[in-house]
């Protein structure tokens, strides 16, 4: 279970994110949404332990990211909006360099970049260096990097933005088979009929503050996520 | 339209000049042309400079009536040097252009997309191939004499020289990028390809005098060899030196090979440049991954980084290639250097300058290397990774040092055995030798990434901002340099003052000394990374 409890990060004298808590717990699939500049990514990048934050407490299973940083990162993975990755590497080094940070053992880690890659009809690729991919083959490789470890939480900044149809109905089921065994995934995403169709729990954040959470229906009641959402933003 | 696109041309070729690429920000007017007077500056006196003072070493050959060998040599390494300038650019910048494409989709006849590339390269390859030419021309004017027609005819022949620039630049242009897209290991072609014309370079500078003397003593038996066996050298060079007739021949050849060249550039040009970006394809094979430590899969990555990029390892590591030339220089000339080792000057014993001044020697090439010192930078917006993932902030940061001393430490250790091989000190004053170079290669590493931590910059847009031109690189270089000079300079003070004082203690007391001062600086470097670098590491 990932515990977010009143965390506030500042740059200069701006709230990026301000007084924020949240819980995501195994099999939940959380959306995140918000205008740009609401705070998103800054929380995302503070979950996953890239960013520091002024103040409050983030930890999962009772593993506090602030005091044990590393045991905290082996559980999670993070896959940001725009994938600047190692271009120096081909496909096939920089899934093993993950595969060796996280200690996935050889027939393992083999399995398991035979089966996403071939989900995701990267496996030609592979030997290519990374500098020579397109956005979209950058995102599917950096998807296989998350999965390639199994983690317990999957933590993503607009997945979708960039992977074509095909390859985002895949990552969908995906999403989901990770919950159905007892991870999480917690994303942020601007298209918000995505997030209606997959997500169990919704939040909501503007100008830093979340401004509203919960499960789907508590959320948006009878409206859509839409109109629910262009509401709480003409709000003052 | 082709003014549109040669403008465009052009800000691209000189982007430097008009946006800082470390702040990714345009510069002002005054900065711009400031850049630009320093570029002119740069190339009058040192490029100028150095082919006038070849030009005036050869202008004798000139004052007895081989004018025409006089140019023909200057025109040939104009040649030389227009070609190194421009090949590179014309390989990117005509067949390579990232703006093809969208050029291509604009309502821009391809002649004129076409003009406007091949005179941006015509333009380098002309700014090229003037630099050796002019201080000839300036030379000869001034100490053999010149005409009117003659000035005409130096102008006429700037001209032509860059037409035949532009003409090779296109041919060797084309060939590296057919051969480009083939090679799988660029990086370490590119590298012996550069070292290749550094070694030249320094061949040439090196054998000039001996050269020119061989020249102007044989200067009849050359010119009838020229002349016998490399006719359109002669031509060449009697068309600068002002005959009529070689002129217009050699203009009518070379307009003629431009106008095949620009004609089959131009029927090819649509598919060169919409398939010359596609790289040699790596086939994937599945195969048994091997496993590492995950301080194994960061030094590896560090490794990797280095060794991808041609610009990081001539820049941070041609120190290793220094040493190496050192150390069998020295084993070569060994004979002559323990002839000096057994002298004494006055109360001065020889052979102790020699071990220290053989150690500063070292510590300034070991300094040469500064892998570490961009290493923080060059994660640039990929630093999210490493932040991401479940590694200790101390491993990513001695990962870095780590590299750096791997690189540095068997070349230098060679070195020091060479110097100990060939001064043969004793047994005391070798040991120290050896540990000192090994505790200042440790010592440059952590001084390395010292810099590179309290000057980061992520937010380049092209490599060899960090590498080449970032503070971090400068506080590391000059900082090694500074020490080097500092331990070989400081022991003319000891020998004349403390060494006496003391009581005439032998050279192992000082270089004992700087061993000592050494480690306690690679000491609290440590400690330093370990604490407070990690925690810059961890903020940025």
């Amino acid at each position: 279970m990932l515990k977010i409890e009143h965390l506030t990060k500042t740059f200069d004298t701006v709230k990026a994110v301000d007084d924020l808590s949240l819980t995501i717990n195994p099999g939940e699939i959380y959306g995140f949404i918000g205008h740009n500049g609401a705070g998103k990514t800054t929380t995302l990048k503070s979950v996953c332990g890239i960013q520091n934050f002024d103040s409050g407490e983030i930890s999962f299973d009772g593993i506090s990211l602030l005091k044990d940083p590393i045991a905290f990162k082996r559980q999670i993975a993070y896959i940001p909006d725009n994938p600047d990755m190692y271009d120096y590497m081909s496909g096939v080094k920089y899934l093993n360099f993950i595969a060796d940070i996280f200690g996935v053992g050889a027939a393992e880690r083999k399995e398991r970049i035979k089966k996403y890659a071939g989900i995701f009809e990267l496996t030609n690729d592979l030997g290519q260096p990374i500098s020579s991919y397109s956005h979209g083959m950058k995102q599917k490789l950096a998807l296989i990097g998350a999965w390639i470890h199994s983690p317990r939480l999957i933590i993503m900044d607009e997945p979708f933005v960039g992977l074509d149809p095909k390859a985002s109905h895949l990552l969908k089921e995906m999403m989901h088979e990770v919950c159905a065994a007892g991870g999480s995934i917690f994303f942020s995403t601007h298209v918000l009929e995505v997030a209606e169709k997959l997500c169990d729990k919704v939040a909501i954040i503007k100008n830093g503050r979340l401004i509203k959470s919960g499960t789907m229906e508590e959320v948006k009641g009878d409206s859509s996520l839409e109109t629910v959402f262009l509401d709480l933003e003409a709000e003052k | 339209m082709i003014r549109i696109l040669l403008k465009k041309q052009l800000t691209e070729i000189f982007r430097k000049f008009f946006v800082d690429t470390k702040k990714n920000k345009a510069r002002s007017r005054l900065s711009t042309i400031l850049w630009f007077l320093i570029f002119a500056a740069l190339m009058i006196v040192f490029m100028g400079g150095t082919f006038g003072i070849y030009s005036y070493g050869l202008y004798p050959i000139a004052q007895v009536g081989f004018g025409w060998l006089y140019y023909a040599i200057f025109a040939l390494l104009s040649v030389l040097l227009g070609i190194f300038g421009s090949v590179f650019s014309t390989y990117s910048g005509l067949y390579l252009a990232k703006d093809n494409d969208i050029l291509l989709s604009m309502p821009v006849p391809v002649s004129s997309i076409l003009t406007s590339r091949l005179l941006g390269v015509y333009f380098i390859g002309f700014i090229f191939s003037s630099v050796p030419m002019i201080p000839a021309f300036v030379i000869k004017f001034i100490f053999v004499g010149y005409s009117a027609w003659e000035i005409c005819a130096a102008v006429l022949f700037l001209f032509l020289l860059s037409l035949i620039v532009l003409v090779l630049s296109c041919v060797f242009g084309y060939i590296v990028a057919r051969i480009s897209v083939k090679l799988k290991n660029k990086s370490y072609i590119v590298v012996a390809i550069a070292i290749a014309f550094i070694a030249l370079y320094y061949y040439l500078c090196y054998n000039a005098g001996a050269f020119f003397s061989d020249l102007i003593e044989n200067v009849i038996f050359y010119s009838e060899k020229v002349k016998g066996s490399a006719y359109p050298v002669y031509y060449i060079g009697s068309a600068a030196d002002g005959g009529v007739l070689p002129l217009a021949v050699c203009f009518a050849v070379v307009i003629a090979a431009l106008f095949i060249t620009v004609y089959i550039i131009s029927r090819s040009f649509i598919k060169i440049a919409t398939s010359a970006n596609v790289t040699a394809r790596v086939k994937y094979k599945q195969k048994e991954q091997k496993v590492h430590s995950v301080a194994g899969a960061i030094l590896l990555k560090e490794a990797k980084r280095f060794t991808s990029s041609p610009n990081y390892m001539l820049n941070c590591g041609m120190g290793v290639l220094f040493m190496i030339a050192a150390a069998v220089l020295m084993l070569i000339k060994a004979g002559d250097l323990s002839g000096l080792s057994d002298m004494r000057l006055g109360d001065l014993a020889v052979k102790d300058y020699i071990a220290v001044i053989a150690v500063a020697a070292m510590f300034l090439m070991i300094s040469t290397n500064d892998i570490a010192a961009p290493s923080v930078s060059l994660e640039g917006k990929a630093l999210w990774q490493v932040r991401s993932l479940p590694v200790d902030t101390k491993i990513v940061l001695r990962a870095k040092y780590l590299l750096q001393i791997y690189i540095n430490a068997i070349p230098a250790l060679f070195c020091a055995g060479c110097v100990i091989a060939v001064i043969r000190p004793d047994v005391l004053t070798g040991l120290l030798i050896a540990l000192l170079t090994a505790a200042y290669v440790v010592l440059h590493a952590l001084f390395c990434l010292f810099c590179g931590l309290i000057k980061v910059n992520l937010e380049w847009t092209n490599e060899i901002v960090p590498i080449k031109q970032s503070m971090s690189v400068f506080l590391a270089l000059f900082g090694g340099w500074g020490y080097a000079v500092a331990v070989g300079g400081l022991y003319f003070l000891f020998d004349m003052y403390l060494s006496e004082y003391l009581g005439g203690v032998g050279v192992w007391v000082y270089l004992a000394l700087i061993l000592a001062l050494t480690v306690l600086f690679a000491a609290l470097f440590y400690k330093w990374i370990n604490k407070k670098g990690v925690k810059i590491f961890e903020s940025l």
